[in-house]
């Protein structure tokens, strides 16, 4: 690849840990919009600097502060926004194919990801620069079709399912204002959990499906907040490849190393 | 297999804690976020150990006695050790303490009471 050719967005190796980290680190966030914002810089970051991780331990921490400034760390933070270059010709194109499987694969789930929520920042009546929303939609297109055409479905399947948690928490309308007494889990939490169950193997499914909601119904009726139950849901679904590894072993009769 | 940990068991500090949590009362049943708060894991991470354990033969598990419908809530699906891994639970706690005493890593020593 040549200097001038347009940059490649690079996802690391480490991506599905650092996916389930910043999916657990946005569901921390109550504010919808921060928690948007967020996710695109996130994207951004992870596509210059590499260190999702870092910036998923980032939000943690911003997230976690009771004095009230992650908005505006937030809003200096969304100066660094940055989206990769259009492409422009087939040698683009040629780049991503001869990438690593991971690479790849989590290069679909970051721009499908930043699809959504550029479409609903649009429905809001948000002001955003054309040539960028057209460049991460045709950006997302080109990945999944290549995507798609190389690999089997096995592991897209099960990034996808991550993207598809993710979307959960970006549709999520924040709705911890109303009242005061929780006795039902919230939303969000459910479908997180719903989520997580979904990751395990068909068969155990219906057992931690009820498993799940049964503690989070518990957490709910001892009074837990809505965002301890999103932060229970949340650690379940960054955990569900474990359960699952453990799940498998049992069917063969093995072990997990 | 008496002696030393099974193959597939890794003693992390996180499967120390929560045998540790349930050794407290060997014979008492607990759900999953009750065994989470009685080893004070966060919440949400226990079920690949209970899990690792129940497919070791340590731990059994089955779904309480109760109507979904009268309780108002699904049903808790309750743990508990069986004999024989109790007794593997202690000596392999007894075999990780000692390695995790000498790199200072030993873990608090646990409330014997859980959740009501």
């Amino acid at each position: 690849m040549k200097a001038s050719d347009p940059p490649v967005p690079v996802i690391d190796s480490e991506g599905p840990a650092q996916i389930r980290e910043l999916v657990l680190a946005l569901a921390f966030i109550p504010d919808p919009d921060i928690r948007a914002q967020a996710l695109e810089q996130g994207f951004a970051l992870h596509t210059d600097s590499k260190d999702l991780a870092g910036f998923g331990r980032l939000l943690l921490a911003l997230a976690a502060d009771p004095s009230g400034t992650a908005a505006g760390i937030f809003d200096t933070m969304l100066g660094i926004l940055t989206i990769p270059e259009r492409p422009r010709n087939s040698r683009f194109r040629d780049a991503i194919f001869d990438l690593p499987s991971d690479v790849a694969l989590h290069t679909v789930v970051g721009l499908a990801i930043v699809h959504a929520r550029l479409g609903r920042l649009i429905g809001r009546g948000c002001s955003l620069d054309l040539g960028q929303i057209l460049l991460v939609m045709r950006l997302f297109f080109a990945f999944r079709d290549l995507i798609r055409a190389r690999f089997s479905g096995k592991e897209l399947e099960r990034d996808m399912l991550i993207a598809r948690g993710m979307f959960q928490i970006l549709n999520y309308q924040d709705d911890s204002a109303r009242g005061t007494g929780v006795r039902r889990p919230g939303a969000l939490a459910g479908r997180l959990a719903s989520a997580a169950a979904r990751l395990l193997p068909a068969e155990d499914r219906p057992r931690y499906q009820e498993e799940f909601r049964a503690e989070l119904v518990d957490l709910a009726q001892g009074q837990s907040s809505r965002q301890a139950q999103v932060a229970y849901a949340s650690r379940l679904l960054a955990s569900a490849w474990q359960l699952r590894a453990e799940l498998r072993a049992l069917r063969r009769g093995g072990a997990v190393q | 297999m008496m002696n030393g940990k099974p193959p597939g068991l890794r003693m992390t500090l996180a499967t120390q804690l929560a045998l540790r949590a349930m050794l407290a009362e060997p014979t008492r049943e607990m759900y999953g976020l009750q065994i989470c708060q009685a080893a004070e894991l966060p919440s949400g991470t226990i079920h690949p150990i209970l899990a690792r354990l129940e497919r070791l033969g340590w731990l059994e598990s089955h779904w309480e006695d109760a109507v979904p419908q009268e309780e108002g809530r699904p049903r808790r699906r309750y743990y508990r050790l069986t004999e024989d891994g109790a007794e593997r639970a202690r000596i392999a706690l007894a075999q990780a303490t000692t390695s995790t005493a000498a790199l200072g890593l030993r873990p608090r020593p646990r409330p014997a009471s859980g959740l009501a």
